[in-house]
């Protein structure tokens, strides 16, 4: 938990992307990366309100069944 | 966003997709970027759940969606179980493992490789030659 508020600091920053920080950023990327999933493993599980859902939510272990694919991303 | 929306209006009968809209990764008060700052798309960090409510709405009107979007929490659980921020791919197969896994966004998120891990999720064996 520690190690990721570490990254997202680095991320989310609005001083220069310096050389040092960007070093900086990579490793806790690392970090962050050895604990994510991987593929065979079991997909972490949750529930989150639809847009637009009127108060509707998806919880992911409910989907079983068929594949389901998800695309994470933002805006910007 | 058009690659993917071809592919769920494609497998959308086999396979569940979902948007899931995380946490901004380049806002005018973080780490902002030329390439957003030429094409207008500012955006402060959203600081409340009605907030990246909104953004996420005004994210998928402008890029003509039509794939489900569910909005992580502000405690960013979601994003940070899939180490996800800034973009990034998954398919999880029908009994709830990991089938495919991007690399972490912007480099790694490849719509195409997506494609070939629905394919043949959707249509098993159909790249083999038995």
């Amino acid at each position: 938990m520690v190690r990721q508020l570490e990254h997202e600091q680095l991320h989310h920053d609005s001083s220069p992307m310096t050389g040092e920080r960007f070093s900086k950023l990579v490793e806790a990327m690392k970090r962050r990366e050895e604990r994510a999933p991987n593929v065979g493993d079991e997909a972490p599980d949750f529930e989150l309100p639809v847009l637009d859902g009127k108060g509707a939510t998806v919880r992911l272990s409910e989907l079983r069944g068929r594949p389901v694919a998800l695309i994470f991303g933002s805006y910007t | 966003m058009g690659r993917l929306e071809e592919m769920h209006q494609r497998y959308g009968e086999a396979v569940s997709f979902f948007v899931v809209y995380i946490q901004e990764a380049h806002t005018t008060d973080g780490w902002q970027v030329p390439d957003n700052e030429r094409e207008a798309i500012l955006f402060e960090q959203p600081k409340s759940a009605a907030e990246r409510e909104a953004v996420a709405a005004a994210c998928m009107v402008g890029q003509k969606v039509s794939i489900p979007t569910l909005i992580d929490e502000m405690t960013n659980e979601v994003d940070r179980a899939y180490a996800a921020l800034p973009d990034r791919l998954y398919l999880i197969d029908a009994e709830g493992r990991i089938a495919y896994k991007s690399g972490p966004g912007p480099m790694g998120f490849k719509p195409q490789e997506l494609e070939a891990a629905i394919g043949e999720a959707a249509e098993p064996g159909r790249e083999r030659r038995d």
